[in-house]
């Protein structure tokens, strides 16, 4: 059963993030700050990666009904466990990031990776699950760079007993659009992002059309 | 014979089902358990490092739930934030959050024995930029249902 073909562009894709919108909420929360979206992606690689990594090698000793359901339960699993390391590691980040991370397996649940990777061989699924994670963290930590420095003035970093290390600009001239910051700055910037996506989307499906 | 057959298997798949369900429930819920006490001490440490940077002399000593004030009154004041006795002090303090967008931004607070409690102290790097924006309001409200908290765990009807 090999097979190698990732069939859809992971960017450009019709299960792309931009293009599913599951993780709108995850953009609008998750960008505020560097280290939140930083942390994040490392959370939805775990949970992604963990949780197509069982379904597809426990493919023998997962029940045929209600498999549906157990995934949900495998990534809220694996979500649990990444926060309960975070505790260990980073408190402080862990304790502010805890909603977010609680919303990594409904990302991975929403975005029908488990299933859209059934048929693959373990290596491609996981590859697929990682791939796709990324990119989600890519746009949040794209995203994040554009608003942490705009509304708070700062860059953060996770680590440090305060959770973060915080890299504030100072200037006569510079202050935070405070605006930015918000959840209204964040689906501001999710517009922006969107029809961004839509016109180079239309452009990538012209250029294979002509193809 | 089908049919008695069939009963067992469809049994056996739904007891299948419901052992990988209470398998991830055990797991899960053992690991976070058993390593209560290891992030209890961990978030204490921690916060009794941001305390010495901001060269405040007061440190936490334990959670105050562990001493001798009875479960159901611990637990109504523990409803907003945790509890904590000081090493070097008669007085209490809590560690509460407050979430804004999505993300808790954590502080503490220090209550003395006649309730009167200090300004909120940022834990985080985070909290510490969100407290100059936060409406004096919403931080007016934590206060105020702090101290019902508070006066709880003395014993008085305030």
């Amino acid at each position: 059963m090999k097979n190698n073909t990732i069939q859809s562009p992971i960017f450009w894709g019709n299960h792309a993030p931009l293009s599913t919108l599951v993780s709108a909420g995850l953009m609008i929360m998750a960008t505020s700050r560097l280290a939140f979206a930083l942390a994040l992606t490392v959370a939805l690689v775990w949970v992604n990666m963990l949780t197509v990594l069982i379904v597809s090698v426990g493919k023998p000793i997962l029940p045929k009904k209600g498999l549906e359901i157990l995934r949900v339960f495998l990534a809220s699993f694996f979500g649990s466990l990444y926060l309960l390391f975070s505790y260990f590691v980073n408190p402080f980040l862990a304790m502010e990031i805890t909603f977010l991370i609680t919303l990594a397996p409904l990302y991975c649940i929403g975005s029908g990776i488990c299933r859209r990777t059934a048929d693959l061989d373990p290596e491609d699924a996981v590859l697929k699950a990682f791939l796709e994670a990324l990119v989600l963290g890519s746009i949040l930590i794209a995203l994040a760079l554009i608003r942490e420095p705009l509304g708070f003035g700062s860059l953060s970093f996770p680590g440090g007993p305060q959770g973060m290390a915080v890299l504030v600009f100072s200037g006569t001239l510079y202050f935070p659009v405070r605006v930015v910051a918000g959840a209204s700055g964040g689906l501001l910037l999710l517009g922006y992002g969107l029809s961004l996506f839509r016109r180079f989307k239309a452009r990538h499906s012209g250029g294979e059309a002509k193809q | 014979m089908q049919n008695t057959e069939w009963v067992p298997e469809k049994l056996k798949g739904a007891a299948f089902f419901l052992a990988w369900l209470a398998g991830l429930f055990l797991i899960a819920g053992l690991a976070w358990f058993l390593s209560r006490p290891v992030r209890a001490d961990i978030s204490m440490r921690n916060i009794n490092t941001v305390l010495k940077n901001a060269r405040e002399l007061r440190q936490l000593e334990a959670p105050l739930a562990d001493k001798s004030i009875p479960r159901l009154k611990a637990a109504k004041a523990a409803q907003l934030g945790t509890w904590y006795s000081l090493h070097n002090s008669e007085d209490r303090a809590v560690v509460f959050s407050i979430m804004t967008d999505g993300i808790l931004a954590p502080y503490l607070l220090f209550v003395s024995p006649r309730g009167e409690m200090g300004e909120p102290i940022p834990l985080g790097a985070h909290s510490a930029q969100m407290l100059e924006r936060l409406p004096r309001e919403v931080l007016q409200t934590y206060r105020k249902r702090l101290l019902a908290g508070d006066a709880l765990l003395s014993g008085e009807k305030k």
